[in-house]
């Protein structure tokens, strides 16, 4: 029979809002490429009016596991799953920051620029959305072995990041009068870099509650 | 060995009549150190706690097999006086114990049947000041102590045993009768008291074993299961069944 019943319901009451809050963070990302890709401004715009939304989430995530604590005085891995829930939902908040930075590209780069550097972001926002989506996976049965192989895709990312990033230099040298938009562009660059390691950070949390010990992924 | 041990058993087995209580028990307590014994009611952790000061020899047809060290010697060994194991390994027990006299006799009581020839008012001004009661009864020492709250009754028990001069102080949950304020008083005393006694401390309190002991060893049917740091036993324990039980998925 299962004992602490209560205890139980209220973490899958936070594994099931931390996947909805990764869902929707996702989704933004997705979201965020094709407004991008296809310079639909109302697809941007709903990307940056559901932020909050993104926020809010992890607020109440951090509010259930501070009562869990408080209530419940976890220990061992139950006490581990709730940090590492807590954890998890501060690094999805960055990458929905970072799914908002690529929906306002729109308005900072010219389709111009865009274009030419467009194939490469794509890259990396497609491998970082399948981290996204592989990491939720992982989450769901602290599965640490596919956790592990999902982090080992961000050195795809790093490469991208390095030659885009030789890229964007070498255009505004070619034409000063783009480096306003040149420097959103390496913004950009560097945020896409950055969701990877926030992924890479989730697939570390993962690993840790399974296994108690911090993996340097 | 890195830690100066203060006692530990080798091998220890104990029956009450033809029941076995505890299994080839060989642990460690390091000096002016905290140990936690931990798990279900029954599991032998008690029954260890009185091996340690020789109480079953109170509890007639109980045997014992293996080793109880207290230092380097063997607590049972023919010239060793079981009265002198006690004075040197004291025990704090579940429900305040007070002796029905004055709060001042219960602790000058015990010296002097031990043969203390000091000044009586300052063994009791002191130790009642090491437990952190001196201030709330120093203006009645005179009155009887049962008339104390549940908490004060315990801490004048652990005076009273300290009064004797021991090295270890056996605690068998001691704050399992007290509300939070007078169980957190005891928490703090237990930190005050091990930088000069060595404790070993029976908890059914999760909470109280990760906040007092620096070593916990787990308990299963007369079996330890685990032992190890504190720190490690509540965070990621090896085994399977410690987890279950400091999680309170059984027990």
């Amino acid at each position: 029979m299962e004992q602490r019943i209560h205890y139980r319901e209220q973490i899958r009451g936070i594994h099931q809002e931390l996947l909805r809050m990764g869902v929707l963070v996702e989704e933004n990302l997705n979201k965020a490429l094709r407004a991008v890709k296809t310079q639909n401004r109302e697809l941007a715009s709903s990307v940056i009016d559901s932020d909050p939304r993104i926020d809010a989430m992890q607020l109440e995530i951090e509010e259930r596991c501070t009562v869990a604590i408080a209530t419940e005085q976890p220990v061992a891995t139950d006490l581990r799953e709730i940090m590492v829930a807590i954890k998890i939902a501060s690094d999805l908040e960055r990458i929905g920051d970072h799914a908002r930075h690529l929906a306002r590209a729109l308005d900072r780069v010219s389709p111009e620029l865009m274009s030419e550097s467009f194939p490469v972001i794509e890259s990396m926002a497609e491998i970082g959305i399948a981290m996204v989506h592989d990491s939720l996976d992982a989450y769901v049965d602290l599965d640490a072995d596919r956790a592990r192989e999902v982090a080992l895709r961000d050195q795809q990312i790093n490469v991208l990041h390095r030659d885009l990033y030789d890229r964007i230099i070498s255009a505004m040298k070619k034409a000063p009068e783009r480096v306003e938009e040149g420097t959103s562009l390496v913004f950009i660059n560097r945020f896409l870099e950055r969701l990877g390691d926030h992924v890479t950070n989730i697939c570390e949390w993962i690993v840790y509650a399974r296994t108690g010990e911090h993996p340097e992924l | 060995m890195d830690t100066k041990l203060a006692m530990h058993t080798k091998n220890l087995n104990f029956f009450y009549g033809d029941f076995q209580a505890l299994f080839d028990v060989s642990l460690d307590f390091g000096a002016n150190e905290v140990t936690a014994l931990i798990g279900p009611s029954g599991c032998g952790k008690s029954t260890l706690l009185r091996c340690l000061n020789r109480m079953n020899d109170l509890i007639p047809e109980t045997r014992s097999e293996g080793e109880i060290y207290f230092r380097d010697q063997p607590i049972h060994g023919q010239e060793v006086d079981p009265v002198e194991v006690r004075r040197q390994v004291g025990m704090v027990f579940q429900k305040p114990n007070p002796f029905p006299k004055t709060i001042y006799e219960n602790i000058a009581w015990g010296a002097r049947i031990n043969g203390y020839r000091g000044d009586m008012d300052e063994l009791v001004e002191t130790s009642l000041k090491k437990c952190a009661l001196w201030d709330e009864v120093k203006e009645k020492l005179k009155q009887n102590a049962l008339g104390l709250s549940g908490g004060q009754q315990q801490r004048l028990c652990i005076a009273r045993t300290i009064a004797v001069e021991p090295d270890v102080i056996l605690m068998d949950e001691p704050t399992s009768a007290l509300d939070p304020i007078s169980t957190a008083k005891i928490e703090d005393l237990i930190t005050e008291l091990r930088k000069r006694y060595t404790i070993i401390i029976v908890t059914h309190n999760m909470q109280q074993a990760g906040r007092v002991s620096e070593k916990t060893a787990f308990f299963l049917n007369g079996v330890i299961i685990e032992a190890g740091l504190t720190s490690d036993i509540f965070f990621n324990p090896k085994e399977e069944r410690t987890e279950a039980y400091i999680s309170g998925r059984f027990g």
